[in-house]
């Protein structure tokens, strides 16, 4: 079984190096909402438009003065944006249910799918092995933090950090 | 129609030999019986191949990271550091349901802020993945073993240890984008299928699985099959039309756990371990860390340690060079931001 494992996991490591390196000319993804299309590499550029997160966009390659600026073309028309709105990789699609349909990541978003507690799976096994109980406290505790913690104050949180801003 | 086709395959085998000539032959009963045997044989296998290769949704997936996440936390015995809500504290067992939608209120004090500096980071990083939109949660473990491992669903844990060993915020990214990268890659998520194929089997089959007909069909898989004392839980299970691990009885939830940690422990990731590298570095690229800093913390740890077996640190070192190269443009050289005061203030 263990080479089934091993197995499986190639084929994975397969597939996630086929789109794995980054070059000019290919696409990459919108992760934050209102991201600015701008006309030229500065902040206070013009905005051309605004793209959605999952927006597929062609990548031309970073700015050579500022690399935190990328060339990009969306629906026909070029511009830069800041890296801190890219993404590498497609959004997988997500299986909301076990009776439905694979669906995009928003939509996902938008399902209650991804909120989540400590499952009833967790605490039945909690249940099984008692010193788990109070590890069990600690997780579901962690969980109220961390869903007090928004996507976007994370996100702003890391353009502050690495100076990406948005 | 099945049977007819079992006794025709089983006079075929019987003529064949008599046609050899020098083959005793054998009594056509137990030739049909053999033949009925391996063919039931073999369609329990497919039944339980096609039950354990389902298609797992976002709800079945959290489900069981969830009894991963307590079982594999267990494992570094420190507990949770954090101020346990007061919500929760008192109580003896935690009712199903009551948090499904509504967390337990935050308790005070440096451990909350450090577990919420890490979700900040953390979630930041994520949403550089191509799961932005999971349900993301950050742990910090008290245990003073530099460890970092995940869950499915979006479980993450990091160690005191762990924490006290990083000198900068783009080596704990690096350590987080590691983590988020078995996450996305669903990597524990084979084990979890491998449990499910296992536990049909030892229902099926149980101590049997040795018998040499048994064991021709199932291989080197039959090592790991035997009897299991909720059988009859499993076999129900495979009726339904959902398998929801919620809805599993105690021993069969615990089963299903331990053998994915027991697994994962003993034989590790194998090259999903390079994937999740890989995955990290372009994480901590796109966000803008410097992944060289990252670099610093793999040429460090302890070769060894942890809940899961990992590949060397020179093999990983190779990967990820090689996952530098890929995403040139995006990295954040130089950008090594120091970490939050909330670090030091609950466990430097």
């Amino acid at each position: 079984m263990r080479r089934t494992l091993v197995g499986l996991a190639a084929t994975a490591l397969l597939i996630g190096s086929a789109a794995y390196a980054v070059k000019p000319g290919e696409n990459l993804y919108i992760k934050t909402k209102d991201a600015k299309l701008l006309e030229k590499p500065d902040a206070k550029a013009k905005v051309l438009g605004t793209l959605r997160p999952g927006d597929e966009v062609k990548w031309n390659g970073s700015d050579p003065k500022n690399k935190m600026f990328h060339n990009i073309e969306a629906g026909g028309q070029k511009g830069y944006t800041l890296q801190q709105n890219l993404s590498p990789s497609r959004p997988q699609m997500e299986l909301a249910s076990d009776d439905g349909k694979p669906i995009d990541a928003q939509a996902f978003a938008s399902s209650g799918a991804a909120t989540k507690a400590l499952s009833d799976a967790a605490l039945t096994y909690a249940g099984e092995a008692p010193d788990a109980m109070t590890l069990t406290k600690g997780v579901l505790t962690a969980e109220g933090i961390a869903q007090s913690v928004s996507a976007a104050d994370a996100q702003a949180y890391l353009a502050k950090q690495t100076g990406g801003g948005k | 129609m099945k049977r007819l086709a079992i006794a025709a395959l089983a006079v075929s085998l019987v003529s064949c030999s008599f046609i050899r000539g020098n083959v005793p032959r054998p009594d056509l009963g137990t030739a049909i019986d053999a033949a009925a045997a391996s063919v039931e044989i073999k369609q329990k296998y497919d039944d339980c191949k096609a039950f354990s290769e389902k298609p797992i949704s976002y709800p079945e997936e959290v489900a069981i990271g969830g009894a991963i996440a307590l079982a594999l936390g267990a494992k570094s015995q420190g507990g949770v550091f954090v101020e346990v809500s007061p919500e929760i504290a008192s109580l003896s067992s935690i009712p199903k349901g009551k948090y499904d939608k509504q967390k337990p209120a935050p308790g005070t004090g440096p451990k909350t802020d450090l577990t919420k500096y890490l979700n900040l980071l953390g979630k930041g990083l994520a949403s550089f993945s191509d799961r932005p939109t999971i349900e993301w949660v950050f742990v910090v473990l008290d245990s003073p073993t530099p460890n970092a491992f995940s869950a499915p669903g979006g479980y993450v844990f990091v160690t005191t240890g762990m924490l006290k060993q990083v000198q900068n915020e783009a080596q704990l990214a690096g350590i987080i984008g590691h983590e988020i990268g078995h996450v996305t890659g669903k990597h524990a998520l084979e084990a979890y299928k491998k449990s499910k194929l296992v536990s049909c089997l030892s229902a099926y089959f149980g101590e049997k699985a040795s018998d040499g007909a048994v064991r021709s069909v199932l291989g080197p898989l039959a090592d790991d099959v035997g009897r299991i004392p909720f059988a009859g839980d499993v076999l129900a299970s495979l009726k339904l039309p959902v398998f929801d691990p919620n809805k599993l009885s105690g021993p069969f939830v615990k089963w299903l756990t331990n053998k994915i940690v027991e697994w994962l422990s003993a034989d590790g990731y194998g090259d999903m371990e390079k994937g999740a590298d890989a995955i990290g570095t372009k994480v901590l690229a796109f966000s803008g860390y410097d992944i060289a800093e990252y670099e610093k913390v793999i040429a460090g740890l302890p070769e060894g340690v942890g809940a899961i077996k990992h590949p060397s640190n020179k093999e990983r070192l190779a990967t990820i060079a090689e996952a530098k190269k890929d995403v040139a443009d995006f990295s954040g050289a130089g950008k090594a931001p120091a970490l939050s005061p909330t670090v030091a203030a609950a466990v430097k």
